[in-house]
């Protein structure tokens, strides 16, 4: 009787912290959930890429397609380029690449799990107000990364990189579109 | 010659035959345990051989181990402390480590010098594009939110486990299990072990002059013609079985001299039919299964004198037991299994079963692949897949080996070779490749480059450094690039990247004595288009060993099928001579069916038709005919006979059977073709007897 009681204390115990486990990462779930709740996004963006070695900061502008397949990252102003990162993992990427993949890619499936093997997640505020921060975890990402910090509320509305150098990328997102 | 004076005779030869061997065996082992060697000598590229022997070094030293846990710090603590431990026990040459960290300042170290004669097809085409301007490329880099610079191919470790020690275990036993119950066979039988101790004299005996005999012709013994050759073993322990049956029989009347002439017609038929069936397999133009030949053939005949003339001196004494009481029941056994195969319904029921064979004969399928002869471990491939998974990394069996005058021919061949690797790539034909000259250009290649850069970009100063400056590039660090490129002339070189850390997992690639090259293959999806791909390149060939293996077990097939029907007709010749033309099909009957039965088992039971099956049958015929004969030369004491029949005929199933039980697919297969053939031999064998 006394074992039964016992164990049916544990088994509570255990419970209670999974779910409070679950709670404090429920907000930045729910906030990628819904992120990728659209097939498919269109966006305006400008970027700011701040680089030590360069005397002033290059600014870009156009537009995306965020979708089930990648992103597609069509430059139109100070050049005209386009760029496509596709959501598949490709295994010759070098590590800032391998990490950005692996931010896009938890983006498209609405599931942290993989990033949160190198990154501490960080959810801010509420879902239709947020911030997510994202700390490396380990020395081998800090060697080239500080973090990224996303903001948004019913879309990912800013993006900032800061590496290990000082170099930063800033990226802001509006005119959201979400037909298909 | 008196019994005394044969047995001194034999055993001098025997001294004589020790001595010799071990002379030659002392001048060093000349045991070739390559398979390729048996091919004919044209079939073989001396220096692609080199060069597997070479790859085989630097990729069956390594060992990979992964440490995996969900977390990265307690994966890391694990493996340093692995990587301690491993360092501690020693065995290994080095220990290298790696925990994800890499030293970012190596590649700069190694190219940054060198690097604007070192351009990707990228680069080329955008320098060479008609409206190329500093400006435009220069921002094309900046504004891609992630970058895109192609680093460098990680390097591959090459992962190769074999499960050898798993075939050596079984083998053992096997051979264990197999020892112990041929020994309580014979003391069932005999009441002594004698017999079995004898037994394995004779065949040790043929197996030393066999050895002596390929040693004298070829020079070299053949891994596989000792391997078949000793498992004439079963045959040869036969023979003495016989003569202690006879023994057994004969009671207190025993004489060796009257023991031997019992045995010597039914033995001397056996042997013959045997060593003319080798005789005639020796005459093949294959080294390989020619050496086999004369290996069985020679210790086949020393086994057989050894019977005759050996043994016999040792048996000088009768058996003590009543010969009715101990063969009586092999008598009583014969005639009742004789009466079942006799039968009224006997014929009925050979048609049913033939009927039932048919789809089972339709059913067999050839298969020649080299993995036969290795044993797979599953979990061990499970491991090995999901390294390959997560790393990226295989080695698979197929490189190209590139040759040329000087280094730089052999980068520039490479390079030609590697833009239609490429071109695979693309189409998802090839997963990667591995090449030198993707690490270090040729020096044509760097020059070219050099040139390009030269004037596309720094053609004009002005315009670069106004340009520059428009991005954004401090006018010092400007200059600083015009200033590096001017210094930098001198090309990358193979020495200089050797030198480097960069390079430690793809050294073995280049192959500076030579010079050659390696370009190793990942991931192959069209093994056609690859092999078509090297077409008109100069000095480019496709190594594929295990291709070359299995066409040379295909080969075997192909060859040893024939080689049984020339076995069989000789038997069948012998045969005749000795009863004539209508009995002598009556011997051959059991064996063709025991046979035939075999093969009807081995479709049925999806084994496919491999070279060993068919080594496994032709082993079967010679021992399966000399049942026959056994048993129809020695009708005056019957029991005696049946018995030796049977010991026989569980002797070789214990021996050689049991391998069907191997994990090695080779020994399995050759196992099964001995348990289904001999069991079916036996089983058969009163139907070489008359009808009362």
């Amino acid at each position: 009787m006394n074992n039964f009681v016992l164990s049916t204390k544990y088994l509570l115990a255990g419970l209670l912290f999974l779910s409070a486990s679950a709670w404090a990462d429920d907000l930045a779930d729910r906030i990628v959930a819904r992120l990728a709740s659209y097939p498919v996004v269109r966006a305006q963006f400008v970027q700011q890429r701040t680089m030590a070695s360069l005397t002033k900061p290059v600014i870009s502008s156009g537009r995306l397609v965020f979708s089930r397949e990648g992103l597609i990252w069509q430059v139109e102003a100070p050049v005209k380029l386009s760029l496509v990162y596709s959501a598949s993992a490709s295994p010759q990427s070098g590590a800032v690449q391998a990490e950005m993949g692996r931010l896009i890619r938890a983006l498209i499936a609405g599931d942290l799990r993989e990033l949160r093997t190198t990154f501490d997640v960080v959810p801010r505020g509420d879902l239709e107000r947020w911030t997510l921060e994202l700390r490396p975890k380990t020395a081998e990402v800090s060697q080239y990364l500080r973090g990224i910090a996303l903001a948004g509320g019913e879309h990912l509305e800013a993006i900032d990189i800061l590496e290990a150098s000082g170099d930063r990328l800033k990226v802001r997102m509006k005119n959201f579109d979400v037909t298909p | 010659m008196t019994l005394k004076a044969r047995a001194a005779l034999v055993l001098v030869a025997v001294a004589l035959a020790a001595a010799a061997c071990s002379a030659y065996l002392a001048r060093g082992v000349p045991l070739q345990t390559n398979l390729l060697a048996m091919l004919p000598p044209t079939e073989r590229d001396p220096v692609a051989e080199e060069v597997v022997a070479k790859l085989a070094g630097a990729v069956g030293g390594r060992v990979v181990f992964m440490v995996s846990h969900e977390r990265t710090g307690p994966a890391r603590h694990a493996a340093e402390i692995f990587t301690m431990s491993l360092q501690q026990a020693g065995g290994l040459r080095a220990v290298m480590a790696h925990f994800g960290t890499v030293d970012l300042s190596l590649p700069a170290k190694l190219y940054a010098a060198h690097r604007f004669g070192l351009l990707t097809d990228a680069d080329r085409q955008g320098l060479s594009a008609p409206g190329f301007n500093v400006r435009e490329a220069a921002l094309r880099q900046l504004v891609a939110p992630l970058p895109q610079a192609e680093l460098w191919r990680a390097g591959t470790v090459f992962y190769a486990a074999t499960a050898r020690a798993a075939a050596k275990r079984d083998m053992e036993r096997i051979g264990i299990g197999a020892t112990l119950g041929v020994a309580l066979l014979v003391l069932l039988a005999f009441r002594t072990l004698r017999p079995m101790l004898l037994g394995l004299l004779s065949a040790a005996i043929g197996i030393l002059f066999g050895t002596l005999a390929v040693l004298v012709l070829d020079g070299e013994v053949q891994l596989v013609s000792l391997a078949f050759g000793a498992s004439l073993i079963g045959e040869a322990v036969d023979y003495s079985i016989l003569l202690f049956a006879a023994h057994l029989a004969a009671g207190a009347v025993w004489t060796p001299e009257r023991g031997v002439a019992a045995v010597r017609p039914g033995l001397t038929v056996a042997v013959a039919t045997s060593l003319l069936a080798y005789a005639l397999l020796a005459l093949l133009p294959f080294p390989g299964i020619s050496q086999i030949a004369r290996f069985a053939l020679v210790g086949l005949a020393a086994s057989y004198l050894t019977v005759l003339w050996l043994l016999p001196a040792f048996m000088q004494r009768p058996s003590t037991r009543d010969p009715a009481l101990a063969t009586g029941w092999a008598s009583r056994l014969l005639e009742r299994w004789s009466a079942v195969l006799r039968a009224r319904y006997a014929p009925v029921a050979a048609l049913a079963i033939a009927l039932v064979c048919v789809p089972g004969w339709l059913s067999l399928h050839a298969n020649d692949d080299v993995r036969l002869l290795i044993s797979r471990d599953p979990e061990l491939a499970q491991q090995e897949a999901a390294i390959r998974a997560l790393t990226g990394l295989d080695a698979g069996g197929r490189f190209f080996l590139v040759r040329g005058a000087t280094a730089e021919e052999v980068l520039q061949r490479e390079a030609a070779l590697v833009q239609r690797l490429r071109a695979l790539e693309h189409t998802g034909a090839l997963a990667r490749h591995q090449a030198v000259s993707d690490q270090v250009p040729p020096r044509s290649r760097q020059e070219e480059d050099r040139a390009l850069v030269a004037k596309r970009v720094f053609g004009e100063p002005q315009t670069l450094l106004r340009e520059l400056a428009q991005v954004g590039f401090p006018a010092g660090s400007a200059k600083a690039l015009v200033q590096d490129f001017q210094h930098s002339r001198e090309p990358l070189t193979v020495a200089q990247w050797l030198d480097s850390p960069l390079s430690s997992p793809m050294r073995h690639l280049w192959l500076r004595e030579l010079p050659a090259s390696v370009v190793t293959l990942h991931g192959e999806r069209d093994a056609g288009a690859t092999a078509l791909i090297a077409t008109g390149l100069d000095g480019v060939t496709l190594v594929d060993k295990a291709g070359s293996v299995s066409a040379l077990l295909g080969w075997y097939r192909a060859s040893a099928l024939p080689g049984l029907l020339i076995a069989a007709a000789a038997v069948m010749l012998v045969l005749v001579l000795r009863y004539g033309a209508r009995e002598a099909p009556r011997l051959m009957l059991p064996v063709v069916l025991a046979l035939l039965l075999s093969a009807a088992i081995f479709g049925y039971s999806g084994q496919p038709l491999t070279v060993f099956a068919l080594g496994g049958w032709l082993l079967t015929l010679g021992i399966g005919v000399n049942y026959a004969i056994f048993l129809r030369e020695g009708m005056e004491r019957r029991g005696a006979t049946a018995m030796a029949v049977m010991l026989s005929g569980s002797t070789t199933l214990l021996a050689w059977g049991l391998l069907a039980l191997s994990g090695v697919p080779a020994l399995r297969q050759f196992g099964f073709a001995l348990l289904t053939g001999i069991a079916g031999a036996v089983l058969l064998t009163p139907l070489a007897l008359r009808r009362p």
